[in-house]
């Protein structure tokens, strides 16, 4: 089977955010005009950062209502805690680190609400066509990802989806690199064992 | 170039395939690779499991989202205090533990301690002689004007470096000169460390609670200029 062939899309974060921030320091200092209470700094970040950290948020928790509440705590958060970034991390570390705290915090809450519709994130931007084309085999691995614990998903969410480096996960998850690096590694014979159940591999 | 084991290249080949490895440890990879070839599999399942996760829709918050947000920060000022740059807390923090360690050095006065009292022909000063232990070499390093309704007096010499032995003396001195000594008296190298240790992780500490508390609750005059900070 060739699907772990195909070549993976590439998914536009990375240049957006470059476009819009040419330095580190320049979401930094949004962020310092935000904790003086200007909002046009505030909605620069919102614009710069809410589409990264609303797709984070629905992948994890797999409900786009919910996930709209919480990235609205997570902004009122930082609206109202921006004084309290030391800089020492991104903006966009912090950002996630608060979306992951709130996702995790509502999945504990409503553990029994995982049932999740798969075609209900495929029905947002694909064609019919783009889904005849997705093959079957796709949507098996797509399921297996969403069965993951939460902790393993957001590893292999923000890997690949989020593009981002092993140090940066392990700050937003707030925890040592080893486990950063063991949880990837137990997603990865999880999702493989889950494929080879279904005699996809 | 250092050798990794399989383990550790086998933990870092999901950062490979999404090539946010540092350049150097990229470089690594790749050299790794090509030495390995049985971790080509390996890759290619994880290339294929980034596909998938990547092929997953972008999602964006409707308008609604902003505008409920909107609401809410209207109706919540942020806190105005300003996230000072580490640096600028650092230095303000060492600033006040040299302030505290000069104001806990004048008035606890960690060193050596000689007193004396006077009884009989009074002089007009007290001359203070210090020698490193075992020799003869008193430098005069203070004097003390004498007093008639005083009969006792004290001296702290506080500018020792710990590790050395100091021996003391005191001479009264009249209009004829000398009229007395006192005894040489000898002070281990390390009496007058305790005190001044004391006062040193003293003034540190507070320096440290400063940083701590200015990054808390900064200064209203931060908030007001916040330039004055970086």
């Amino acid at each position: 089977m060739d699907f772990l062939n195909r070549k993976a899309p590439s998914n536009d974060y990375k240049g957006e955010a470059q476009a819009a921030h040419s330095s580190l320091e320049s979401d930094f200092d949004l962020l310092q005009q935000v904790a003086q209470g200007d909002h046009n700094a505030f909605a620069l970040l919102y614009e710069h950062h809410s589409p990264r950290i609303f797709t984070y948020l629905v992948h994890l928790v797999q409900d786009e209502s919910v996930a709209e509440d919480l990235i609205q705590e997570v902004f009122v958060a930082l609206w109202t805690g921006a004084h309290r970034f030391r800089g020492q991390s991104m903006v966009k570390t912090w950002l996630y680190q608060i979306a992951h705290h709130k996702a995790v915090s509502w999945l504990r809450r409503n553990v029994s609400k995982s049932g999740f519709e798969i075609s209900k994130l495929l029905s947002k931007t694909d064609t019919p066509e783009d889904q005849a084309e997705d093959s079957w085999r796709n949507e098996q691995v797509r399921e297996a990802v969403t069965q993951l614990s939460v902790d393993h998903k957001a590893v292999i969410e923000l890997a690949f989806y989020h593009e981002l480096t092993y140090t940066e996960i392990a700050q937003i998850l707030r925890c040592p690199l080893g486990t950063v690096k063991s949880r990837m590694s137990y997603a990865r014979k999880y999702l493989l064992t889950v494929l080879k159940t279904k005699d996809i591999r | 170039m250092k050798k990794q084991d399989r383990h550790e290249i086998e933990e870092m080949l999901p950062w490979y395939a999404s090539s946010t490895l540092p350049p150097e440890q990229m470089e690594v990879m790749r050299a790794e690779l090509i030495e390995r070839p049985e971790l080509a599999k390996e890759l290619e399942d994880w290339r294929g499991i980034q596909a998938v996760v990547q092929s997953q829709p972008r999602w964006s918050p409707p308008d609604r989202v902003w505008q409920s947000i909107q609401k809410q920060i209207t109706a919540t000022q942020p806190n105005r205090g300003i996230s000072a740059r580490p640096v600028a807390s650092w230095w303000a923090g060492l600033v006040l533990a040299i302030m505290v360690l000069v104001g806990l050095w004048y008035i606890v006065q960690p060193g050596i301690v000689l007193q004396w009292t006077v009884s009989g022909q009074s002089p007009e000063t007290y001359r203070i002689y210090r020698a490193p232990s075992g020799t003869a070499d008193f430098q005069l390093i203070h004097e003390i004007k004498a007093q008639d309704e005083i009969s006792y007096y004290r001296y702290v010499d506080t500018l020792l470096l710990p590790g050395q032995s100091f021996s003391y003396r005191v001479e009264g001195v009249g209009q004829v000169g000398r009229i007395a000594v006192s005894q040489m008296v000898t002070i281990p190298p390390l009496a007058a460390l305790p005190g001044q240790l004391a006062v040193i992780l003293t003034s540190l500490a507070a320096g440290y609670c400063a940083v701590m508390l200015f990054r808390i609750w900064p200064l209203p005059l931060a908030r007001r200029w916040p330039g004055i900070l970086v």
